[in-house]
């Protein structure tokens, strides 16, 4: 389902985007897998869609990776072609500090509300998106949890075991107590 | 014929001419009537109100119990939480317990609203729906099937039958009926094993 | 231990939840629909604008069933994480244990046997088949008929469901599918008694037909309602039934395989113009199809071990996967990123049902409130997935 040819061919036209090599002793399943920078993507999301070589009209997902060590989000696009039948991941890094990147939900809506997934959850911000607003959680959530530096904010509802709570040792147990926390 | 209730004297059978007569107290012939007629909400959150939909169905059937499930609170005295309890969702939740008219009922089915279940560490999820209205039943399971919710309305109908003497001694009327209750069971129990 | 406040609140005080919808004009009205609604197949909150019973705008609010499965997987082992997968869409689990499995197979690059091949296919579509009829029913109540609900759900799907208690010991959250293979072998007799099940349901699938599918009241409520053409579901991502009722031929089964399927031989029934009936018969006939591969399963079922070589306790080198299946809801799909250790550093599900639900704000327009349910209904989204 995935090949090399469609990155290649994506090179040629985009000498931006590039091939991400497969480190040492790494299993990397989908293989060919490009780079894009962030300030590219949407033009190459476009171009992807509309030119009939590649025409990737189908969404397959979008997530994203927090690299707490090498201080970046990696955003993982998968795409699918329903006409020629392959598949493409495009991936793009953003700063932890300032992330933020084009919304590619004008090209495909699928994209829509899977930004705003990611927007509620790691707080990465998407220029040009129509409603960026939490999703799965409320308007005043105090952070964005999958982040890997996420603190937790108990609340009434809580035991005080949750991920993320200060106090909490690697195994989620109080580092101090009897270990019931709740 | 001979049985538990006659010899607890709560039923009296007398022979009268055209048939027979039943005399019994007002709080039996009430706690029987609410407890063979208990109407849950049609509430399901996750998982387990799979198995509730299946207790209803033809195999586990629900009606003959008497449970029928309503859509509106306002007509219903069962409130099952199946499924996770999620902080989004527990006030709306409260306002359902509180749109639902006295005698009213919890029972809690599943690991999940018990005590967060499976995601009792997470960040999203309220550990047990007991922080949030007060349960009469606890289900354990991750789901427990139709039999096991069954048995949970048989419990509650055990419950029932002391509601109306739970309600009479309550001195302070504002005080939950479930503490009453819970008195009275600590006392039962102490009396059993004295 | 914290105080539990056990006495509810007069106030509420709760999230605040907003969506975005424009100016109301004084002959409009804002309805919510849900959370909690017999109808919505779940906790979920569709805000609707109105003009009289016309629908002019549909934004859906969900994150009443968000449990944080993401970042609980990054702090459970591998293994766990499957008993964490069955929950997502809990009407198929043996699916979402499925995906998860490929994932990690990938990583470890494990050989499964034939025999545990088998088994995968005849559990994955017996579940589907099991969701189907549970789609069969619920879409039977939203439109007005209670007896297909106690035909599917309540007599033959418990059959599905005694078959796997017999198989694995649960109902609905089976934990059966695991890395490298399946948990146990089949009991003695199983594939025997799944043949016969599979004979029984041949006239009741008959049945199924005249109940609803011929009903001239299903057909009236049903036909042309709530279109979605072929372009739109394409580019919202829309996967499984829907898109294929839509028209648009996809099928992870026979386009591009996992598994067994290359051994089996089934049709995938296409729709014409994407309405609400089409999406039912393309799932009424997804049932006989499925029925079909059990059925071949079953009688070329062959022998051998049903576990590759996995420790017990295994740490995936460290990588990144992508695996999917064709469940009944769409493409569910596992995205992994491994550092080497025993818990993942990353797990992202592909939520099939959430990227359907995006098109729900665009196939309600202009449709009655009664349309509405029925339009949910032949969606068939699953609550557990839709949030995560």
């Amino acid at each position: 389902m995935y090949t090399i040819d469609v990155i290649e061919k994506l090179i040629q036209r985009f000498p931006e985007v590039s091939k991400i090599p497969v480190p040492e002793k790494f299993v990397r399943d989908p293989e060919p897998q490009a780079n894009v920078p962030p300030q590219k993507l949407l033009e190459v999301c476009r171009f992807l869609k509309s030119d009939a070589a590649f025409s990737f009209d189908f969404p397959t997902h979008m997530t994203a990776v927090d690299h707490l060590k090498d201080g970046l989000f990696e955003l993982v696009y998968a795409l699918y072609s329903t006409q020629h039948r392959v598949g493409l991941i495009l991936k793009s890094h953003v700063s932890r500090t300032s992330p933020e990147i084009d919304s590619v939900s004008s090209v495909w809506k699928g994209m829509d509300w899977q930004e705003r997934e990611v927007f509620d959850l790691f707080g990465i911000r998407f220029n040009g998106h129509p409603n960026l607003k939490r999703i799965m959680l409320w308007e005043g959530y105090p952070g964005h949890p999958l982040r890997k530096d996420y603190v937790h904010v108990t609340d009434k509802y809580d035991s005080g075991l949750e991920i993320g709570t200060p106090g909490l040792d690697e195994q989620g147990l109080p580092v101090k107590g009897d270990g019931h926390g709740a | 014929m001979k049985s538990a209730l006659d010899s607890l004297q709560l039923l009296r059978r007398h022979k009268v001419v055209g048939g027979e007569l039943v005399l019994t107290s007002v709080d039996f012939f009430v706690d029987w009537a609410r407890k063979s007629s208990i109407w849950p909400l049609t509430f399901g959150l996750a998982c387990c109100a799979i198995e509730m939909m299946a207790a209803y169905a033809s195999r586990y059937d629900f009606d003959r119990l008497g449970v029928f499930p309503r859509p509106t609170p306002r007509q219903a005295d069962l409130l099952i939480i199946s499924g996770t309890v999620v902080k989004k969702m527990a006030p709306a939740i409260e306002t359902l317990y509180n749109q639902m008219p006295e005698p009213r009922f919890v029972i809690s089915m599943g690991a999940c609203s018990n005590c967060g279940g499976p995601y009792y560490d997470s960040y999203s999820v309220c550990k047990g729906i007991d922080k949030v209205i007060p349960v009469d039943i606890y289900i354990p399971g991750c789901p427990p099937r139709p039999e096991a919710l069954q048995t949970a309305v048989f419990a509650l109908q055990k419950k029932i039958d002391r509601y109306w003497d739970a309600g009479k001694r309550v001195a302070n009327p504002s005080k939950p009926t479930n503490e009453v209750l819970k008195e009275i069971n600590v006392a039962a129990l102490k009396a059993r094993d004295a | 231990m914290a105080p539990n406040p056990i006495r509810p609140s007069a106030v509420l005080q709760g999230p605040v939840f907003e969506t975005k919808i424009e100016q109301v004009g004084d002959h409009e009205m804002l309805l919510n629909l849900g959370p909690q609604h017999p109808s919505t197949h779940g906790v979920l909150r569709v805000v609707l604008k109105l003009d009289g019973e016309v629908i002019t705008e549909a934004v859906p609010d969900m994150g009443y069933l968000h449990r944080g499965v993401e970042k609980l997987a990054e702090h459970r082992t591998y293994p766990m994480n499957i008993v964490l997968s069955d929950r997502n869409d809990y009407l198929s689990a043996m699916n979402n244990n499925w995906a998860f499995c490929l994932a990690v197979e990938k990583l470890l690059k494990v050989e499964i046997p034939l025999r545990a091949e088998y088994l995968r296919v005849i559990v994955g579509e017996l579940n589907r088949v099991a969701s189907h009829m549970v789609f069969y029913g619920t879409f039977g109540i939203d439109i007005g008929a209670f007896t297909p609900f106690l035909h599917a759900f309540g007599r033959d799907r418990e059959e599905i469901l005694d078959l796997f208690e017999e198989m694995c010991g649960a109902r609905i959250t089976y934990n059966y599918i695991r890395v490298g293979g399946v948990m146990l072998d089949a009991p003695e007799g199983w594939t025997h008694r799944v043949l016969q099940f599979v004979e029984r349901m041949k006239p009741r699938l008959v049945e199924y037909d005249k109940l609803l599918t011929k009903n001239p009241i299903f057909i009236d409520r049903t036909i042309g309602v709530g279109l979605l053409s072929a372009e739109q579901a394409v580019d919202l991502g829309v996967t499984g039934p829907i898109l294929r009722a839509s028209g648009v031929s996809l099928d992870l089964r026979r386009d591009h395989p996992y598994g067994a399927y290359n051994d089996f031989q089934f049709d995938v029934p296409l729709g014409k113009q994407g309405d609400c009936y089409d999406r039912f018969l393309v799932r009424r006939l997804e049932i006989t199809e499925s029925l079909k591969i059990v059925e071949q399963a079953c009688r070329k079922f062959p022998d051998g071990p049903v576990m590759g070589k996995v420790l017990k306790m295994y740490r995936p080198p460290a990588g990144e996967v992508y695996a999917q299946v064709d469940g009944p809801r769409g493409w569910l799909g596992s995205y992994i990123v491994s550092d080497g250790t025993e818990k993942p550093y990353r797990h992202h599900i592909r939520p099939p049902s959430f990227i359907n639900l995006q098109a729900l704000s665009e196939i309600v327009k202009g449709w009655k409130m009664a349309d509405v349910v029925a339009i949910l209904g032949s969606l068939d989204f699953v609550l557990g997935e839709v949030d995560r």
